[in-house]
């Protein structure tokens, strides 16, 4: 059965594994290089896995109907990376959590927040989610290219939806304790 | 910078939603305004599924607008750029900013030829007239960058085009094909259709960070601030 619902489940729990990924190679990187501005728009990888999870945390709390407020966008949540990663996965699984328990009428539930410049939002539960993925990869994208200008290999980010690439995502899976 | 950028998703785009304005762009049954639920209520359940098949769909043609979108204003900034630096080795997974671009383009014809079963669409033709075949994933389909850019323009329309004709029951239908090694697939169509849209912004992620480290700002790359300030069938000069 293929559904919107079951489309965002899919991309839930593709950013979940690939958060998994990036983090754990970002995990093998010399302070220095993790933290090197590389003239990417949020300059370093450290500011940018911010600013991934800072985004999350935001759509997260709309889509979960909570009160949510947005503050500087480039602000720097975790200084260190093993405590932003224990946050991403936090916010990562929730964002699955949320996604398993979505019906097709909770997609066109509106949801309010306040924005950076106090101003009140609004837009149906499927436009946040479907920004909200598109950013979370867009990001990813960012860290992988600069992943690539250091000595550690960029994990594969691209294949989790198609079954012929069920073996590369196997052991992640397991060490997630998900099985999809 | 980038609180600048992105200040204008949480804020000034935000501002035809109030106002109701928004809403035919993507999604006719939304009544905005109606903080809980705006659709009546009175459907029943199979009813609501049959509208989330249609909406899976009409995420497709979003994505599909996306993808213009953003090639558009990518391939525009590029344009400004010296073919050495858009050629320049910048460490990136296909090294430069003409590298990811081929291997989009090239990735995305590869996938229109499965979905749709028409091989011509495994290969580009240039102006001379000349047919080029896919063969690898890293493979320069055309060195040269208007060429690429007319062949993007045709893909991107193509794209839109070809989501405009799904129906939720092909999204569901099973896709059989061999990938390059040629090992026999099958699963669901929808499945690679969205693998197709997230690969896309992948590595148009990765453009980006390439375009800043030349010193040029990508620009907004909201899919939000699409859908609230650039209308469906605009060009380029929609573009923000």
């Amino acid at each position: 059965m293929a559904s919107l619902v079951e489309h965002f489940r899919a991309m839930a729990h593709n950013n979940l594994w690939s958060n998994h990924r990036l983090h754990k190679v970002c995990a093998q990187l010399a302070t220095r290089d993790y933290f090197r501005d590389r003239g990417a728009f949020f300059r370093s990888i450290h500011g940018t896995l911010n600013h991934i999870l800072l985004v999350d945390r935001f759509y997260v709390s709309a889509v979960a109907g909570e009160h949510a407020e947005s503050g500087r966008l480039d602000g720097e949540l975790y200084s260190d990376l093993p405590s932003l990663t224990a946050a991403q996965a936090v916010a990562d699984r929730r964002l699955v959590a949320l996604c398993e328990a979505l019906t097709p009428e909770r997609l066109e539930v509106v949801t309010r927040w306040t924005d950076s410049a106090g101003d009140t939002c609004q837009d149906p539960i499927h436009i946040v989610l479907a920004h909200l993925f598109v950013h979370q990869i867009h990001h990813r994208g960012q860290v992988h290219n600069m992943l690539s200008g250091t000595h550690v290999k960029p994990p594969q980010l691209d294949e989790y939806l198609l079954s012929h690439d069920a073996p590369l995502r196997e052991a992640d899976l397991g060490e997630l304790g998900i099985a999809r | 910078m980038g609180a600048h950028l992105n200040a204008k998703t949480f804020g000034r785009s935000r501002r035809g939603v109030e106002s109701g304005r928004r809403t035919s762009l993507y999604h006719d049954r939304v009544a905005v305004g109606d903080a809980t639920r705006s659709t009546g209520g009175l459907r029943t359940d199979d009813e609501l599924v049959a509208g989330s098949r249609m909406e899976q769909l009409n995420q497709y043609k979003v994505l599909a607008r996306y993808n213009r979108w953003m090639n558009e204003q990518l391939y525009a900034l590029a344009g400004e750029l010296t073919d050495e630096q858009r050629k320049r080795d910048l460490g990136a997974f296909f090294r430069s900013i003409h590298g990811t671009f081929n291997h989009l383009l090239l990735t995305d014809r590869a996938w229109l030829a499965r979905f749709t079963g028409d091989r011509a669409l495994a290969t580009v033709t240039a102006s001379n007239g000349e047919r080029i075949a896919l063969r690898s994933l890293d493979q320069e389909l055309f060195a040269d960058f208007t060429e690429l850019r007319r062949v993007r323009e045709e893909t991107d329309s193509f794209i839109e085009t070809w989501v405009g004709t799904l129906t939720p029951d092909q999204l569901a239908a099973m896709l059989a094909y061999r990938d390059s090694k040629g090992r026999p697939y099958e699963h669901p169509l929808w499945w690679a259709v969205s693998h197709f849209f997230n690969h896309q912004t992948h590595h148009r992620g990765q453009v980006t960070t390439l375009l800043s480290q030349l010193g040029r700002d990508p620009g907004v790359t909201d899919l939000v601030v699409m859908l609230h300030e650039v209308p469906p069938s605009s060009g380029q000069e929609g573009a923000p």
